[in-house]
């Protein structure tokens, strides 16, 4: 998971035996390990962060319980606390989301990370939300609820999306608070639910 | 030590600190540890998704709660969760702690990029991303290994669940007997048995977790599940008109070798969901 960009393709594998105590050491095997070392060393990203909401399939009194909102501006859906050492540049978080609109709405997410005394407040990420069904994942069969996971379905869809924030400007190499906010709709039209979401730190540059 | 034996460093450490100081050489050993220790870096499963929830009360909807009945039909339970991966690691090992209502068999099917899902699986051995879950009534370690994952280093995650129609029949302690047999007759909305005990109080108070479903002499379900009420000790009734049996399936059903079977819809409770990459050599 290069998050700077840059794919390193697939490892070298290399048979273990290739470096038993007892054989050979060639040039072949050095230069596996050596690319393994840089390939392990580009996936930087690391989760630190990892949230999901549960849901009743067994009836629709999900929507009893307040894990739909219909607020009409940013409020938190997930937090956690991460160790944060001082050579990470960037936090990103993936999340999933339900959401019910009238019309064609906006999804909106932002990841915002504070150290105690400093707050780092990421770009405010949006995703319009189709009313044909921006779906994500295998379409859904069946009852699940109030949401009908179905393609022309107008009114429900599970969605993904992402927000990222800079750490430049928080003191690292100490405990840092990671809280991720959302929310959905047009005119205030939208309903609101967090399903899951992962955050990872990453050093970029 | 023989040359056919995997060896994978199982630690780190396994040189001191001074073997590879700044303008010293590096004699073979140590290079070979450093590749070693590369690769094992790299053939090192890492957790893919670790969800958790309530475990505390009895099994009601409450917040934080994560429940549901696994349906006749596959229904997506988690998910699709989005993770990053080593690409090169191409199964996971999945750690599920659940509470499965007493005898009965649940289906999981993990949806990755190397098993897109499919409805048509009932059986798990089908797929090694299909896995069976026989409830206890109690909470219960579930451990599958082998589970297919694609070769992206992102990877899409879902968990699809079903009952296990074959071997789900009613408690007959709980709902009264029997859990299957010949009908005396069918109609379009009732299934009449004589000499049943079926418990309207429970059967009625249930309403939902136990489903009917007709077989031919053949053992073929023609019939798929339906609730239904019970409306006297000897008669079931299915109470919705979208549902009723249709005219073929009257006939059917009325045909001296047909047979009904009462299943127990299986409520499952999750207290942990857990996928592993599996380590390479």
């Amino acid at each position: 998971m290069p998050f700077d960009g840059v794919e390193w393709s697939q490892p070298v594998f290399i048979p273990p035996y290739a470096y038993h105590a007892h054989a050979p050491l060639t040039a072949e095997v050095l230069s596996a390990g050596f690319i393994n070392a840089y390939v392990a060393a580009r996936r930087n990203g690391r989760r630190v962060h990892e949230q999901v909401a549960p849901f009743f399939g067994r009836s629709s009194t999900e929507g009893d319980f307040p894990q739909w909102h219909t607020a009409t501006s940013l409020v938190p859906v997930a937090d956690g606390y991460a160790w944060a050492q001082a050579d990470w540049t960037h936090a990103r978080a993936f999340v999933v989301y339900r959401a019910i609109t009238v019309v064609d709405a906006i999804a909106y997410h932002r990841l915002v990370a504070t150290d105690g005394s400093n707050t780092a407040t990421g770009t405010t990420t949006e995703q319009a939300i189709a009313t044909n069904g921006q779906l994500f994942g295998s379409p859904q069969t069946g009852h699940v609820g109030p949401t009908a996971e179905t393609a022309g379905n107008v009114n429900g869809g599970l969605f993904g999306s992402w927000a990222e924030v800079a750490l430049e400007t928080l003191t690292l190499d100490q405990t840092i608070h990671l809280q991720l906010e959302g929310y959905a709709g047009v005119l205030g039209s939208g309903y609101y639910r967090f399903q899951w979401a992962a955050i990872y730190l990453e050093a970029r540059g | 030590m023989d040359l056919s034996v995997i060896e994978i460093a199982q630690r780190y450490g396994a040189l001191d600190d001074t073997a590879a100081g700044a303008g010293d050489f590096v004699h073979a050993h140590v290079l070979r540890e450093l590749a070693r220790q590369s690769h094992r870096l790299v053939q090192r499963g890492e957790y893919l998704t670790h969800q958790v929830w309530n475990v505390d009360g009895t099994d009601a909807e409450a917040p934080g709660v994560m429940i549901f009945s696994a349906s006749p039909s596959w229904s997506r339970v988690l998910g699709p969760i989005p993770v990053m991966r080593k690409p090169h690691l191409r199964t996971a090992r999945m750690y599920l702690r659940a509470r499965i209502t007493v005898d009965t068999v649940v289906l999981v099917q993990i949806v990755t990029r190397a098993h897109a899902f499919r409805a048509d699986l009932r059986s798990s051995t089908a797929s090694p991303n299909v896995i069976a879950l026989a409830g206890t009534g109690d909470w219960e370690d579930y451990i599958a290994t082998g589970i297919a994952l694609g070769s992206d280093d992102i990877e899409v995650i879902e968990v699809w669940a079903t009952a296990d129609a074959t071997s789900n029949h009613m408690d007959t302690a709980t709902y009264g007997s029997p859990n299957n047999g010949t009908p005396d007759f069918i109609t379009q909305g009732e299934l009449r048995l004589t000499g049943a005990t079926w418990d309207m109080t429970a059967l009625n108070a249930a309403y939902g977790a136990v489903t009917v479903q007709l077989l031919n002499g053949d053992g073929v379900v023609f019939a798929p599940p339906r609730p239904f009420v019970c409306a006297g000790t000897e008669l079931l009734r299915i109470g919705n008109p979208a549902l009723y049996w249709t005219p073929d399936e009257v006939r059917a059903g009325n045909n001296p070798a047909a047979t009904f079977e009462l299943l127990e819809v299986p409520s499952v409770r999750m207290a942990a969901f857990k996928l592993r990459e599996q380590d390479g050599y």
